[in-house]
């Protein structure tokens, strides 16, 4: 049975569909990931399957169980973290995990022993500090704290990683990865292309209220056709290439050419710092074309790298956009 | 129930560790019995019947203290916690709303009772008391008051998506119960409309019950002021726990 299954879901605030008729299965034991822009309904989605929110339609089975009406008996089993939420000031974050330990009735694989749970995320030396003396990213990490305190078999994160530094970002994920590797379902939205392909046994683009695509982060690339990318800039040799007649102004369009190159799939111009990006099924072969071609016409290639496509990738050929801005 | 004891727990704290309630139930309430006294002293002709000044003046300092406590120790920190988005997080556990409201609904009724313990020792000492007042009846006129406000109070937590709305209404009412019940002035001092208004404010009752109790006088026999204040802690809890929004 799957751990969520969502149908035909919607929700709409004042004439706008936040949530437009989704569809999607999270599997048991798995990280199943929301991706896409601020503005996409991804915490529209989430708070309706945490039952803090009320659908406009559609079906929604959570473990088994309809997030309204057997919410009291489902949010003893899953474990949630709010995307905008906060303590009380002056309690104490030994305090807040015992209360929130104390709220349930199953106990996590840390039995009373909760604070160990602080270790992992890097709060174990802040048992007795105020709420209100932490950082913004050491209470990022205790609301994540707080959502696995009672070893939850579903667990819901918004944005999990807001405000928190690559190194504690790194050590979340890692954490993640082990209480999914003792049996957790996880669920979370991000706007984080790496996150999503780092963390998520499978990802789900979300973009509008509408599900893009769905699938493994190497299923999701691999079905762009196009496993790499060859990166460069171009020094415009002459003004007339560039918007603005300057030599060191940016170029308003990819040079005509390059997509009659072997193995091509697309080209295309970044716009906020012009560089060009060819999306090629075998980088070598059309690497040895694109040196051929700027020997030829005089092109002078800078910063020419080859990467991996990424979800980022992905997300701009389904929208035509980019994910971060 | 778990989590409502957790949560119980949990308050006290954050109650003791909030200077201001703090204050106003061990200090002010203290500094208004003495004022009172004051007051009363001032006025040579008052025939105090056989009872001692104290009989007379804590009622009134205890039934502003219970009022206060109820409405806006009470209602404010939940309305805060509202806004800033600390309930929405409770919505999301097996938290039910009644024990949100209970668990602060507990921590107000059991400081009121301390502040109330303070009063009697000060009044014994400062103004007399006479030996005469039943402890039970003291105590359920006390427990009666209180449950019938904090229900008032619970229903101000419930209803009001900020802090702001909610102390506007508050104040709104806290003071018009004062003046309007013979608290703040003397029911006896009263024109006959505002005594036909009065008959309309909880707290008008709360008062009847602890100078009764206070004179020695029993409770029983004031079915009216029970059944009122009855009606109203049952409807009022009930109410608010129906009606209570986390956001």
């Amino acid at each position: 049975m799957a751990a969520i299954s969502v149908k035909d879901l919607t929700k709409s605030y004042g004439g706008v569909r936040a949530v437009d008729g989704i569809c999607f299965e999270v599997r048991p034991g798995e990280i199943f990931g929301l991706l896409g822009p601020n503005g996409a309904g991804k915490t529209t989605t989430i708070e309706c399957l945490e039952g803090l929110r009320v659908p406009d339609g559609g079906a929604i089975r959570v473990l088994g169980r309809d997030p309204r009406r057997d919410r009291y008996e489902l949010h003893e089993r899953i474990g949630v973290q709010l995307q905008a939420t906060a303590l009380h000031d002056r309690i104490r974050v030994g305090e807040a995990l015992r209360l929130f330990a104390g709220l349930y009735r199953r106990r996590g694989p840390w039995g009373r022993r909760w604070a160990q749970l602080l270790e992992p995320l890097g709060l174990a030396d802040k048992l007795r500090q105020y709420y209100h003396s932490l950082s913004g990213g050491q209470k990022q990490r205790l609301h994540i704290a707080l959502a696995l305190v009672h070893g939850p078999e579903l667990v819901f994160l918004d944005e999990l990683t807001t405000g928190l530094d690559p190194q504690a970002r790194r050590a979340v994920w890692a954490f993640l990865e082990e209480i999914r590797d003792r049996g957790t379902t996880i669920f979370l939205t991000t706007h984080y292309m790496e996150e999503a392909e780092r963390l998520c046994d499978r990802v789900a683009v979300m973009d509008r209220g509408r599900i893009l695509a769905l699938g493994s982060p190497a299923e999701l690339i691999a079905r762009l056709g196009g496993e790499s990318r060859i990166v460069f800039r171009l020094l415009p040799t002459s003004p007339a290439d560039t918007d603005a007649g300057r030599l060191d102004a940016k170029p308003k369009a990819p040079p005509a050419g390059l997509e009659g190159m072997p193995h091509v799939r697309r080209v295309r111009l970044e716009e906020k710092d012009g560089r060009i990006v060819i999306y090629s099924t075998k980088s070598s072969a059309t690497l040895a074309a694109l040196i051929r071609e700027a020997e030829a016409r005089g092109w002078d290639l800078r910063d020419l790298h080859v990467q991996r496509a990424t979800l980022e990738d992905v997300f701009l050929a389904l929208t035509g956009r980019e994910l971060r801005e | 129930m778990r989590g409502f004891l957790y949560l119980t727990w949990v308050e006290m704290l954050l109650f003791l560790r909030e200077w201001q309630a703090v204050f106003f139930s061990f200090v002010f309430l203290p500094m208004l019995l003495f004022l009172f006294g004051a007051i009363f002293r001032t006025h040579p002709g008052v025939e105090l019947g056989g009872f001692q000044q104290g009989d007379l003046l804590l009622p009134i300092p205890l039934a502003i203290g219970i009022a206060s406590n109820a409405i806006y120790t009470l209602s404010g920190p939940l309305a805060v916690y509202r806004e800033r988005g600390i309930l929405r997080r409770f919505q999301a556990t097996p938290l039910r709303p009644y024990a949100v409201l209970l668990a602060q609904g507990v921590v107000v009724y059991a400081m009121t009772m301390l502040a109330a313990l303070l009063l009697i020792g000060i009044a014994k000492f400062s103004f007399g008391l006479s030996a005469a007042v039943n402890p039970w009846a003291m105590w359920g006129a006390f427990t009666l008051g209180s449950t019938a406000l904090l229900s008032l109070g619970f229903l101000l937590g419930s209803l009001f998506p900020t802090a702001r709305v909610t102390y506007a209404v508050n104040s709104t009412l806290f003071f018009g119960m004062i003046f309007l019940s013979g608290t703040a002035i003397p029911w006896e001092l009263l024109p006959p409309f505002m005594k036909g208004v009065a008959q309309f404010v909880p707290l008008t009752y709360v008062l009847d019950l602890l100078k009764h109790a206070w004179l020695g006088q029993g409770i029983w026999p004031l079915s009216q002021d029970l059944a009122v204040l009855s009606g109203i802690t049952v409807g009022g809890t009930a109410l608010a726990a129906a009606l209570f929004r986390w956001d």
